[in-house]
């Protein structure tokens, strides 16, 4: 009960306390900017509350007529209602999304949507395409039926509530109820079954989480849909109740258990897909294999001194780049390439981001790269000299949030990219090099995307869905004429024609479609275009078994692309190209040759049930919690800690209260009351709050030191980010402390006043278990002083440098040295020894008013993977992480006596994602770093490396 | 002092054996039950499942009369009432007695196992099945405050029917008697292993069993000579309520997952393909069918001139029993997952919207609704001129005049 309590206070501690403790906690971390202002306002309908901003009005209308929409169709599905009224809150864009504080931790640039249970919010992003925003959006409900809906056959039955289905389960039948199978789960499932990685159900927790686990359960529901009918899925989720083991729930709802509907599905995948090999084959078997390892997308030739390269966005090590590798030529072996890194991304400001799968690369006859990346609140473009390898321009437009695949014009002056405005329509635009002349050619409600410009600069072809299929993600070709700027249809039909490329001679366009099933390289004749009322026959050019991307000519007769194969991208070359196309066997014409009319979006504008208002700031409950404890030194306390926030996270408010009387006279003044307010909405994020402590208290900093101390006040933080890598945090408080020390009975009065500023940087890529890549650092300097008596008075300085040296994908040597340092009256200890700085010796066990510390820790990869199998089932745990290490340093007050160290070996076990346990064995190193210690060292302990 | 806490641990320890004891032990009712027409004795008011009564005369608007907390969530069909006696089972396996007049409590009896459909009564003795466990069937004689028989035939979920055959064509093995006057009395249910079985109530021995394809989760209903049950392959089978004997079977276009029920020689059964299928109940054949547009997941309920049938749109349709043309349909804010219920002039229909709605037979419009702020998800009853309901807040809703 103690260790409750202290654990409760000391997060308290933590938020409110003033800054000569803070500066001890004051640490690392990137920075999650709120560089957009954003007006929100609530659309009011029947089953939810649509938050959003007026520039994207016309986008919310839409989304909520999608989410009722898919209300009623979900209702019917779980035979179930939600109660309450469903929060949405919708983003125009992802980089929107990424400022929401609706969630404390970063949003990865691969999450379209979440749902968060403890308010019941879902928040969602638009990224261009409304069928991809009607898709999301019924997704992220069916884990909202299905949240409420088992959670209310567990009350009816009066069984706990933990008994929720596995992830496989719900993430599967998110997918499968808010989506046709479609082409990323047609690709996935093929590449697994043919290359010999698909999962059965009873070894579903080694891909935990996993993207193979999402398209694995919505297929593996489908089968199930199929085979034993749609209501099995029902049956499941209402009989959640019988067994703590889902296998068990299958057993009874389905009539088969995981093994069994196991043998039945991997078969049935089997008899799908092997066949596909007598027909076609992986790319790797019949072209050209550039780069097989890592992720390597967007191709782009481009040839420079007489010599073909290819610029890539590649990521290898964690970071995505862009990359340039050679072009292989006839008898060189592609083993032997080696990418060259041209743009180093994700590691500063002006690169903070690139959207690995989303934007193409485009180089100009000048050797002017042109490539987007994120770069503070919106996206730009860099245009980028290949051969002094330095940026030129970069162009950003405020109006324009995300931008995506600029392609240059022929002359190599203007370039026309694909972007989202705040109404969060994708549409296509045209701007000459230097920023100037920025032109709309496209406005509507459309995913205009992959645009690419005629080598004769007349007409510009990109991929939309603008077409009768459009809400079902269904993408064709059209060509926009830059002289009348109008829109004309190359292709039609229910399948998906993406990534335009013309051949150099601008004889073909070149594409992908999934028209025969996997995606593959196709291309259309450009003089077929418009030559009639008919549209163009399109010839298939390749014959791979999995799914290819971003066909790109080079001026020999190739075609460089991107495969998808034994899970990974490659980058892949074939040749021949223009022979492989007249020779194409497989011909498609389209039929009807009629192209159908786009559709029209439905909204719930003009619905007169439906009211929107501003939002005013709805709050909520987040934690309340009460503790009562007793302790033979500390006594007995009572109280408890409530949180609150507003709907959108941006103001959070934090109360204790406990008090800690031991008499009846002591009650008024033992009461312990803190008030704080986070303000997170606006850039600078700011904490105030006034706190009244008093008690017993024993001083970690000062050993063997008790008293009593009374002290109320407040304080004021600010932290103001520059970028996501580097900020400036300030803090400024003021307190009135009576103490008195028992031991001594020293009493102590002062009003302190402490004065903050810190410096961080951290652009640290983190593996399993800490930090492998980057940097970070810190240097805070502090003030605090007794303004009233001068008993307190001392400065405070801090230096904290760690790098992190990659010595391959999964291994890192890392290094550290601290600094710190305080002086003056009264001024406090640092503690070391631990698990955490210097190893080897007892948690806190060294005490001092100055401290330095080194360390050296090579991390590698120990364990990937460990399971153990039990006749019920089987429990992954995951992977185990080495360490080699070498620590440095000492504490002191007046004198410095010697320096201590430690070295050995440890390992270290994530556990979900979220806790760490250490282990380390070793040797101390005394007497200034002269002589080991007899025997050796266990610690045992758990937290991240440094 | 030290005798103080010996006092307090004795009263603790008397408390706790009190509550065991309170748990575990028997209930029972003053004398025999004495049944009477208005009684709703088993789901869907008599062994056709027709959810009609219209001797019972309603008058609107109404008001709560008193509540009753059921401390578990109830199946789709829960309470039934006779002489004056509520009883129903919950999902956490227990088993209530109420005063249906006052709302008071008269006992209470554990089983342990959910109770997803509702009891029946015959005589003094009760019928309840359970999903699961050890013995799935129970007699419990309401008088006694005893089990009498108990027994395992699998997992029910359906609430079992009790219909009486006559003495001469239970002999003869050649017919039923549906009305509730004499005859030899039979307990059909069917259960979740897919078989369905004519049990003699006084011992709970097996008369006869029958295989079906698939679990039967839904009442079986009975007209003069056969009786009808349907499993989730969406299989209608017709047995001789006496030997057994399949008449017929016919598989309709998706599972049935509700009950069945029957009048005037049809045999209705509401199907996930979202149709309503019209039998004929001597041969079978689809004499019509109704799209409602969404899954079905409640029995019709029939009476001479309407055939109501509600699906998980929130569209109540109102039909005509002769060809199936729609007379009217009504829609709730949500999906209505429960039999309506027909009485004089009115049809009661709840819905996972929270609220009961009064409508008019004669053309849907609402003379009366009431949200009770919880879904409703269990069928409504009807008896001496008051509404019961259950919402998923656990709770048991008695509507009147007060």
């Amino acid at each position: 009960m103690m260790m409750r309590i202290r654990l409760l206070l000391s997060l308290c501690v933590l938020l409110l306390a003033n800054v000569h403790a803070q500066a001890q906690f004051y640490y690392f971390g990137q920075n999650k900017v709120q560089y957009t202002t954003f007006e929100w306002h609530v659309l009011k309908t029947e089953h939810f509350d649509v938050y959003y901003y007026p520039e994207m009005k016309d986008l919310a209308e839409q989304g909520a007529y999608f989410a009722e929409e898919s209300y009623r169709l979900l209702e019917g599905k779980f035979n179930h209602t939600v109660r309450e009224k469903i929060p949405l809150i919708f983003y125009s864009t992802h980089l929107h999304f990424q400022q929401t504080n609706t969630s404390p931790g970063f949003i990865p640039e691969g999450v379209g949507g979440f749902f968060e249970f403890m308010k019941g919010r879902v928040v969602i992003p638009a990224d261009g395409s409304l069928g991809r925003f009607r898709h999301v959006i019924r997704h992220e409900l069916v884990h909202v039926f299905m949240t409420s809906k088992v959670a209310r056959v567990l009350a009816d039955h009066r069984v706990t509530s933990d008994r929720m289905p596995p992830l496989w389960f719900t993430e599967g039948l998110a997918e499968y109820w808010s989506t046709v199978p479609d082409d990323q789960a047609e690709m996935v499932m093929r590449d697994a079954v043919l290359n010999n990685y698909i999962v059965p159900l009873t070894d579903m927790e080694q891909i935990y989480g996993t993207f193979v686990m999402y398209k694995e359960g919505q297929n593996v529901l489908g089968f199930i849909a199929d085979r034993y009918g749609e209501d099995k899925i029902l049956l499941m989720m209402e009989n959640v109740w019988r067994s703590t083991s889902f296998s068990d729930v299958m057993k009874f709802a389905v009539g088969k258990s995981y093994k069994e509907i196991d043998e039945e599905w991997i078969y049935t995948l089997k008899k799908k897909y092997y066949p596909l090999l007598s027909t076609s084959d992986f790319a790797g078997q019949t072209s050209t294999v550039i780069l097989k390892n890592g992720f390597n997308t967007k191709p782009f030739y481009f040839r420079r001194n007489g010599k073909g390269e290819i610029y890539f966005i590649g990521n290898y090590m964690g970071y995505t780049s862009v990359y340039r590798v050679d072009a292989p030529t006839n008898g060189e072996s592609p083993n032997d390439l080696e990418p060259h890194v041209v743009v180093e991304g994700e590691r500063s400001n002006e690169f903070e981001a690139f959207h690995l799968f989303q934007s193409r690369l485009s180089i100009n006859r000048n050797g002017i790269l042109a490539f987007v990346t994120k770069s503070g609140e919106n996206d730009v473009i860099h245009l980028f000299d290949v051969n002094s390898e330095s940026r030129v321009r970069t162009l950003q437009f405020d109006s324009l949030i995300v931008m995506a695949s600029p392609s240059w014009s022929p002359d190599g002056t203007k370039l026309v990219f694909s972007s989202i405005s705040k109404s969060g329509r994708m549409d296509l635009y045209q701007v000459d090099d230097d920023g100037d002349n920025l032109k709309r050619l496209t406005d509507d409600v459309y995913d205009d995307r992959d645009p690419v410009w005629s080598p004769d600069g007349s007409s510009i072809i990109f991929s939309s869905d603008r077409n009768e299929l459009g809400l079902e993600q269904t993408y064709d070709l059209y060509r926009y004429d830059c002289a009348q700027g109008t829109v004309s249809a190359i292709t039609s039909g229910k399948y998906n024609f993406y990534s335009p490329s013309f051949s150099p001679d601008g004889k073909f366009i070149t594409f992908t479609s999934n028209l025969d099933g996997a995606q593959n390289i196709w291309a259309v004749r450009t003089a077929e275009i418009g030559a009639s009322s008919m549209l163009p026959a399109i010839r298939k050019v390749t014959r791979f078994s999995n799914a290819v991307f971003d066909p790109c000519w080079s001026d020999s007769n190739t075609i460089i692309f991107a495969g998808f194969e034994n899970y990974s991208f490659r980058l892949q070359m074939i040749d021949s190209a223009v022979q492989r196309i007249d020779s194409s066997d497989v011909v498609y014409r389209f039929t009807p040759p009629s192209v159908a009319g786009a559709f029209i979006p439905h909204t719930v504008d003009g619905d007169t049930s439906v009211v929107s208002l501003p939002y005013r700031g709805e709050y909520s409950l987040d934690i309340a919690q009460s503790e009562v404890s007793t302790d033979p030194v500390f006594g007995t306390a009572g109280g408890a800690v409530v949180a609150v926030s507003d709907l959108l996270g941006n103001d959070q408010y934090y109360f204790l209260v406990y008090n800690n009387a031991e008499v009846s006279s002591e009650f008024l003044e033992s009461f312990n009351i803190a008030v704080s307010r986070i303000s997170l909405g606006s850039r600078t994020n700011y904490a105030t709050g006034i706190f009244h402590f008093s008690g017993r208290r024993y001083d970690l900093m000062d050993p063997d030191e008790y008293y009593y101390e009374r002290s109320f006040g407040g304080y004021l933080a600010l932290s103001y980010p520059i970028s996501r890598f580097n900020r400036i945090d300030g803090s400024i408080s003021m307190s009135n402390s009576d103490k008195e020390v028992y031991v001594f009975l020293k009493p102590r009065k002062a009003v302190i006043g402490s004065l903050s500023m810190s410096y961080v940087h951290d652009n640290s890529l983190w593996g399993p278990t800490g930090p492998l890549d980057g940097s970070r650092f810190l240097a805070t300097a502090a003030y605090t002083k007794d303004v009233e008596n001068g008993n307190v008075n001392y400065y405070t300085l801090i230096g904290d440098y760690r790098h992190y040296f990659r010595l391959g994908l999964r291994t890192a040597l890392a290094t550290r040295i601290e600094l710190m340092m305080n002086e003056g009256a009264e001024a406090r200890r640092f503690i070391l020894g631990g698990s955490w700085d210097l190893r080897g010796y007892p948690r806190w066990s060294l005490r001092g008013k100055r401290l330095w510390l080194s360390s050296l820790e090579l991390r590698f990869p120990f364990v990937d993977q460990l399971g153990i199998r039990f006749p019920f089932g089987g429990i992954g745990l995951g992977s185990f992480r080495g360490a080699l290490f070498v620590d440095a340093g000492n504490t002191w007050d007046n004198e410095y006596k010697e320096t201590l160290g430690s070295v050995g070996a440890g390992l270290r076990w994530n556990l979900g994602g979220v806790f760490v346990l250490r282990y380390d064995v070793g040797k101390r190193i005394v007497n200034n770093f002269s002589r080991f210690d007899p025997g050796l060292f266990y610690q045992f302990f758990f937290g991240w490396d440094f | 002092m030290r005798i103080r806490i010996r006092h307090i641990a004795n009263f603790f320890a008397a408390a706790v054996v009190c509550a065991i004891v309170q748990g575990c032990a028997g209930f029972h009712v003053n004398g025999p039950l004495v049944h009477d027409a208005g009684d709703w004795p088993m789901a869907g008011k008599t062994p056709s499942g027709t959810y009609a009564d219209q001797s019972q005369h309603i008058t609107l608007p109404l008001e709560l009369k008193w509540d009753y907390d059921l401390s578990a969530g109830a199946g789709q069909n829960a309470c039934i009432i006779v002489d004056n006696v509520l009883m129903c089972g919950t999902l956490k396996g227990e088993f209530f007695a109420i005063d249906a007049a006052n709302g008071k409590g008269i006992g209470t009896k554990k089983i342990s196992q959910p109770i997803s459909g509702s009891p029946t009564v015959l005589g003094s003795e009760l019928y309840l099945c359970a999903e699961a466990g050890k013995e799935t069937i129970f007699d419990y004689n309401l008088s006694a405050g005893e089990f009498v028989w108990k027994k395992n035939i699998g997992g029910i979920s359906a609430s079992p029917i009790i219909a009486r055959i006559s003495k001469e064509t239970a002999d003869a093995n050649s017919g039923i008697s549906a009305s509730s006057g004499g005859g030899v009395p039979r307990l059909f249910v069917g259960t979740l292993d897919g078989a369905f079985y004519a049990l003699r109530p006084s011992d709970g021995e097996t008369l006869w069993k029958a295989k079906c394809a698939a679990p039967i989760l839904g009442a079986a209903c009975a007209d003069d000579s056969l009786v009808f049950c349907a499993d989730i392959k969406g299989t209608v089978y017709a047995f001789t309520a006496a030997s057994g004997r399949l008449c017929w079977k016919r598989l309709l276009g998706g599972a049935v997952y509700a009950g069945v029920s029957t009048h005037a020689g049809t045999v209705y059964a509401g199907s996930r393909d979202h149709l309503l299928y019209a039998l004929d109940a001597r041969t079978g054949e689809i004499r019509w069918k109704y799209d409602t547009g969404e899954r079905i997941m409640a029995a019709a309920s029939v009476s001479d001139s309407l055939v109501i049938v509600p699906s998980l749109n929130g569209i109540v349709s109102a039909l005509d029993p002769r060809d199936g043309q729609m007379l009217w349909t009504f829609t709730a804010r949500g999906a209505v997952n429960t039999p309506c219920t027909l009485v004089q002039g009115i049809v009661f229909v709840a819905s996972l919207d929270t609220y009961i709605y009064a409508l008019s037979s004669a053309n849907g419009s609402v003379l009366w609704k009431h949200s009770i702020d919880a879904r409703i998800k269990t069928a409504p009853v009807i008896w001496n001129g008051s509404l019961l309901i259950i919402g998923d807040d656990k709770t048991l809703y008695s509507f009147g005049k007060r």
